[in-house]
């Protein structure tokens, strides 16, 4: 959300991770993020996700048996990142994201457990486990939900067997957990991770698994180790690298999914008051006023992002692509591999595409907002309850809508999404260089005030109708549901 | 199966907690709470109660499974549908006999629908009996555990130096606020005055947390002070909203109206199907608004002094119904909840 004042410094950085150990590259990247030369949402994200691959592919643990180490690795080197800025929580985002993929290789462990209780035990965890098999009234049929390789909903075990020797063989099958990264792939919500959750949670009082069961059906501790032996050299490395590279996938394209969503939400006549001016925002309106006709209400949001603000508007901005072929040549020689190429509608500026397109002063909100039809907005970080951090002059705006009845949207990638509860809303809040409201040169005021610029804003869950992520819609009430598509029911701590 | 069948509940003031009000119903056994089995009688009641009066840790739901699993030991039934059927007659005899059976009707259908599914998935009744004795000892267990892990999710809201408001006796609440003790955490609390509050505010002092204890009347009065509500709940229904005692709806009407947080601290086993749109809704009989044109005919209060027994046993204190919108958000084990969440949970375990 926040403009990068520095996309060279991602650039550098994602050059040169791939040429230094990396434990130095995590020197580097903790160094920019310090210093915020890497500043905007997906710009760390991207960071991180290199960085980790990068660690991941240097890290000693390579083994299935050895999954365990390698996640407390991660986490280390996430609680390293989240140090060197708490604010930024994308940072945690990813970490934990990769967490889930390795815990999700991992899973195949699992299987010993189920093994062992599926006799007896086996077959009351699964009725304790609910949910999936409910709707199923045959329990060894395939419900097309049940995608997971090793989640006991109501599959048979030799399913559970084939999904064992397909992993075995070096095919690599993506789940439907990760596929989320598929362009335009709006699928419902993975059930399997849920099982660990609350509709577990309310029989977790009756069911059985931690009880060790003397059944003469139980397989015995024998072949137990004996199948262990036989599957712990597995190399998961390969599959973690898979699942982090679907991850940076998902970064780049994350923008054109949103876009697919722009026509659905704004409507021809529309009036739309728009708050920020990020490249996901900007592709989202050019998508629509690609078919549609509608007015655009831009909030000027002094003094941190006017200047961004009005380079939407104009044209050229320093968006565009250059015209000739030669520069854009150029261009794609120069960017990294892993930088999203620019697409052809960012050649135009919402002004030239013929949206007409009225900016307007923060001050002046609540007096246009009755004329609006709808608020849209970025953000620079949704959390868990479904509020959201945006920047500073979102929550006037909000507010606002919410007094004249105006739907808020908020537009946002899910990587954007945090698993984290606001606790402290305050604490998450960035403050800015207070000279950019005051300068240095005006000594009265400067010698005589203090001046503040707070960069962000919280909104609360109440003053947000909608949010548009790129796997869905969803009302700030459901938002739980996604956090636990994205990132299971574990939650690591990064403090 | 409706979830809770309180044709008619007894009234609040009548019992004395011991022995049952004799009950008219036809179909009932002379003994409220008593059922005939055909290995003897059992009296779901007095065992349920017996339970509650052991273990001053136990929730409602808790001890009606515990109980319900001493039913279960002692059916003897030839077919799935004929245990059903005096599972369901115990079910009801214990709601029947117990004034608020809100909350541990809660546990009753968790453990119906455990056994439905259990059965639905081939497995025979004594291996049902086996593994209901197996997992006997860890219901406590459980129960307490997810208490812990509430407590350590929860005590992240507290914040130092804040001041938390909350009401009556909770052992959720002062779980979490222990936990928050334990962290080093300095607030102060403001508790109101009844049911149990004076209990809590002994407890907390004795730990050198500053409690100010405020009558039911001050609340709006103190709100301003107020960083955040915490209430516990006797049961969390379908729809979002919770079932407390008297003065929580006010409670949270006035910290709404103040713009403060309220968050609802409860176990999932506490979650009931209900859907009440008022308190009014509710499936037990309370004297709480009485009309009368004689001063003889005042409502006496609840009885106060009681609370510790009666909050173990018949559970005689008056509750009320908070709607969903006055709640920011339902801390269980299972994480914070938003409200709207809490009817999805329900239905995945139902349907």
């Amino acid at each position: 959300m926040v403009a990068d004042e520095n996309p060279a410094a991602l650039a550098k950085f994602l050059k040169i991770v791939n040429t230094v150990k990396a434990s130095d590259a995590t020197e580097i990247l903790i160094g920019l993020l310090k210093r915020r030369q890497i500043k905007s949402s997906r710009n760390v994200a991207k960071a991180v996700a290199k960085l980790l691959l990068r660690f991941v592919s240097q890290n000693r643990h390579t083994k299935l048996s050895e999954v365990n180490g390698l996640i407390k690795d991660v986490r280390d080197l996430g609680k390293l990142l989240v140090a060197a800025q708490p604010k930024e929580m994308v940072i945690g985002n990813i970490v934990r994201r990769v967490l889930g993929v390795i815990r999700e290789e991992g899973n195949e462990e699992n299987l010993h457990q189920s093994l062992a209780d599926l006799t007896l035990g086996g077959r009351l965890s699964r009725a304790s486990s609910v949910g999936d098999d409910s709707s199923a009234p045959d329990s060894g049929t395939v419900t097309p939900s049940s995608n997971r390789p090793f989640s006991r909903d109501g599959r048979d075990f030799e399913e559970d067997i084939d999904d064992l020797s397909r992993r075995k063989s070096k095919v690599y099958i993506p789940n439907l957990g990760r596929g989320l990264t598929r362009i335009g792939s709006f699928q419902a919500p993975n059930p399997s991770f849920s099982e660990g959750n609350l509709q577990h949670a309310l029989f977790s009082l009756l069911h059985t698994s931690p009880l060790p069961i003397d059944s003469p059906g139980t397989l015995t501790p024998n072949n137990k180790a004996e199948g262990k032996d036989h599957f712990e050299d597995k190399d998961i490395r390969g599959d973690v690298i898979d699942g982090i590279k679907e991850i940076m996938e998902e970064l780049d394209v994350v923008d054109e999914q949103l876009a697919l969503a722009s026509e659905q939400h704004i409507h021809a006549n529309e009036i739309v008051m728009v708050l920020g001016s990020s490249i996901t925002l900007q592709r989202f309106l050019m998508k629509a006023a690609i078919k549609r006709k509608f007015i655009v209400v831009m909030v000027e949001t002094y003094p941190n992002d006017h200047k961004d603000t009005q380079e939407v508007l104009k044209a050229p901005s320093k968006y565009r692509l250059p015209q000739s072929k030669a520069a854009a040549a150029k261009i794609t020689a120069s960017t990294p591999k892993d930088e999203p190429m620019p697409t052809l509608e960012f050649k135009n500026t919402l002004t030239s595409m013929g949206v007409e397109t009225i900016l307007i002063p923060d001050s002046v909100v609540p007096a246009i907002i009755s004329r609006v039809n709808k608020v849209i907005m970025g953000s620079h970080v949704i959390l868990r309850n479904g509020s959201c951090i945006t920047n500073a002059g979102a929550k006037t705006v909000a507010r606002c809508a919410l007094q004249h009845s105006i739907p808020v949207v908020v537009v946002s990638g899910v990587y954007k999404l945090s698993p984290l509860y606001p606790f402290d809303p305050d604490s998450m809040l960035e403050t800015g260089d207070s000279s950019a409201v005051v300068g240095w040169e005006d000594g009265d005021m400067v010698g005589g005030t203090e001046i503040f610029n707070p960069l962000m804003d919280f909104v609360p869950d109440n003053l947000v109708d909608h949010y548009i992520t790129n796997v869905g819609g969803y009302t700030p009430q459901n938002l739980y549901k996604l956090v636990e598509e994205q990132y299971g029911s574990a939650t690591d701590s990064l403090e | 199966m409706a979830a809770v069948v309180v044709p008619e509940a007894p009234k609040l003031q009548v019992a004395v907690p011991g022995d049952g009000e004799p009950a008219a119903q036809l179909d009932l056994p002379t003994k409220s709470g008593v059922i005939r089995l055909n290995t003897g009688e059992f009296d779901i009641r007095s065992v349920y109660l017996t339970y509650l009066r052991n273990d001053n840790e136990l929730t409602m739901p808790v001890a009606a499974i515990k109980s319900l699993v001493d039913l279960v030991e002692r059916i003897n039934a030839q077919t799935t549908a004929e245990f059903l059927d005096v599972l369901n007659k115990g079910i009801n005899a214990l709601k029947d006999s117990i004034r608020n059976p809100i909350s541990l009707s809660a546990g009753c259908d968790l453990f119906l629908r455990f056994i439905v599914r259990f059965l639905r998935h081939s497995q025979s009744l004594p291996r049902l009996v086996t593994h209901l004795k197996q997992s006997y000892k860890l219901f406590d267990l459980r129960a307490k555990d997810s208490r812990t892990k509430i407590a350590k999710l929860g005590s992240s809201f507290i914040t130092d130096g804040c001041t938390v408001l909350t009401i009556s006796f909770s052992r959720i609440v002062l779980g979490m606020m222990t936990d928050a003790l334990k962290k080093h955490i300095r607030f102060k609390v403001i508790v109101t005055e009844g049911a149990g509050g004076k209990r809590l505010a002994s407890i907390l002092r004795s730990k050198g947390v500053p409690v100010a204890i405020i009558p039911e009347g001050a609340v709006g009065y103190a709100m301003s002070t107020v960083d955040i509500v915490l209430i516990g709940a006797e049961g969390v229904v379908e729809n979002g909203g919770i079932i407390n005692v008297l003065g929580t709806f006010q409670m949270a009407t006035l910290a709404k109206a103040a713009g403060k947080s309220v968050y609802a601290v409860c176990e999932t086993h506490k979650f009931v199907r209900l859907y009440p749109i008022n308190a009014f809704d509710l499936p037990i009989t309370q004297t709480v608004v009485n009309f009368s044109t004689e001063d003889a005919g005042d409502q006496k209060p609840a009885e106060k002094d009681t609370i510790e027994e009666a909050e173990r046993i018949g559970n005689d204190r008056f509750v009320d119904f908070t709607p969903p919108t006055l709640l920011t958000a339902i801390i269980t084990e299972a994480g914070v909840l938003t409200p709207s969440s809490v009817s999805e949970e329900l239905l995945k375990i139902w349907f």
